[in-house]
């Protein structure tokens, strides 16, 4: 399972969000691949990234399966994912 | 024209341009030079620098001239933490921080730094229970605005000084850049403080980092002593000269203009509340200057460009954030995403004129209602 994160270093969510993806990202077992919102702009298009960042794409054998946009509590990310995705997959 | 975005940017006061022109033609040396035009701009240099000083009652030792606030910003923080990274990693900010503070944050957060971000109170200002409750050993850097750009909120940053100075540890970095010509600036109890001066009709391509005299910091540019070790290059001493006079003519007059500004803000707020669409982001803590709006079901860039149709400007948010995605600081606050993603900062100064506000209100009244018809 790949987690996309499309991000700016100008944006606080960012940077609020950054522990906590990571913590997503370890505790999922999950490959990540990060964008910069302002440099890559071609995939900000291909994935319809919009005007509220972060934006992080869980992806299974290339297939969108689920979307989180903008600031997430540690909380909300763990309901969000309850259930989605399985620990450790 | 009617321009009403002056916390972007504001026009060159003549005089200061003329100052600009003086030395450029009269102190062609450069300052290091040891021959006598060396000298004589050396000697305007620190006359200069002892007059900057005055005004913003520092020492002259205590002045470092930048290009710009975002690099006086990513000086006092990358400085800061390269320096000290050995006393800590951990720093605190806020969520209404212009991008040359975010950015330079997320850089460091890249080297193995740790950020915390401050909870705002509902007119804006930091929560100083909050900020008390993140304090740590090893937090080194504190970096709040003294007024953001895009709301315009003063924050109380003695209070937040008494706080963070429990810490000798942690220094106190404030991005004065919105806040210098619009208040009454405290410096005392500030570590590192950003000054542009662009915001107070002054030429762009000059500003200021004031470091507290006994603070060493990392410089971004390595290349010796200039006019201090902590940022090297030729003086740029026609520009230093216009910042003295932009700060010379703006500093004493701030009561005044601001009784007189807020008078257009209050004609502004009042007309601008009648309308079933429109949200007054800014607080009661905002500096007058500055009117953030929402407009529910119009996009702020129609809404900008309905605006230039009259020949009058605003700006959609801070003109140095990405131009696509909504506000983070109005988000923030309100922590309502539709006003974040519609924000429309209107922003004055001394120079605007209440007829200038008549005309905008007029001209407000006939775009809102041809737009909301529209659809």
């Amino acid at each position: 399972m790949k987690l996309i994160k499309f991000s700016a270093l100008w944006c606080p969510s960012c940077l609020i969000m950054n522990g906590r993806i990571n913590k997503i990202i370890n505790k999922y077992n999950l490959e990540c691949v990060e964008y910069d919102y302002d440099v890559d702009t071609d995939k900000v298009d291909t994935y319809k990234v919009g005007d509220i960042l972060p934006v992080i794409i869980i992806e299974n054998n290339n297939k969108e399966i689920i979307r989180i946009i903008g600031e997430k509590s540690d909380k909300e990310l763990d309901k969000i994912l309850e259930g989605v995705i399985d620990e450790k997959n | 024209m009617i321009y009403l975005d002056y916390s972007a940017t504001t026009p060159v006061d003549k005089r200061v341009l003329d100052t600009f022109n003086k030395v450029c033609l009269e102190y062609p040396g450069n300052s290091n030079s040891l021959h006598s035009l060396g000298v004589k701009s050396k000697e305007l240099e620190e006359y200069v620098t002892t007059k900057i000083a005055d005004i913003l009652k520092v020492k002259p030792i205590e002045i470092i001239y930048t290009s710009c606030s975002s690099e006086s910003n990513n000086t006092a923080i990358k400085g800061i933490c390269l320096k000290y990274k050995n006393r800590g990693k951990h720093i605190i900010t806020t969520s209404l921080e212009h991008s040359s503070v975010i950015a330079p944050l997320n850089y460091l957060t890249k080297q193995g730094f740790e950020v915390d971000f401050v909870n705002l109170k509902e007119d804006g200002t930091v929560d100083l229970e909050h900020l008390k409750s993140l304090m740590r050993d090893d937090t080194i850097l504190v970096s709040i605005s003294y007024v953001d750009s895009e709301l315009g909120i003063v924050q109380p940053i003695n209070e937040i000084s008494k706080i963070v100075k429990k810490n000798p540890k942690t220094f106190f970095h404030v991005d004065c850049t919105q806040a210098v010509g619009k208040v009454n600036v405290d410096l005392s109890n500030i570590d590192l403080a950003s000054i542009s001066a662009h915001k107070i009709y002054g030429l762009k391509g000059v500003a200021l980092l004031i470091k507290k005299e006994n603070i060493v910091i990392e410089p971004l540019i390595h290349g010796g002593k200039s006019t201090t070790l902590y940022r090297s290059g030729t003086p740029a001493l026609p520009l230093y000269a216009s910042m003295m006079k932009a700060l010379e003519l703006i500093v004493p007059n701030i009561d005044e203009n601001t009784k007189y500004i807020s008078k257009l803000n209050k004609k502004i707020i009042d007309k601008l509340s009648t309308y079933e669409n429109v949200y007054i982001n800014s607080t009661d803590k905002s500096v007058v200057n500055t009117i953030n709006i929402s407009i529910k079901g119009i996009k702020p860039e129609t809404f900008l460009h309905a605006l230039e149709e009259y020949e009058i400007y605003v700006s959609t948010k801070s003109a140095c954030s990405s131009a696509d995605t909504m506000s983070n600081s109005v988000y923030a606050v309100t922590k309502d995403k539709e006003r974040a993603s519609n924000t429309i900062r209107i922003s004055l100064s001394y120079l605007t004129t209440e007829e200038e506000i008549d005309k905008f209100l007029e001209v407000f009244d006939k775009c809102y209602n041809h737009l909301l018809l529209r659809g």
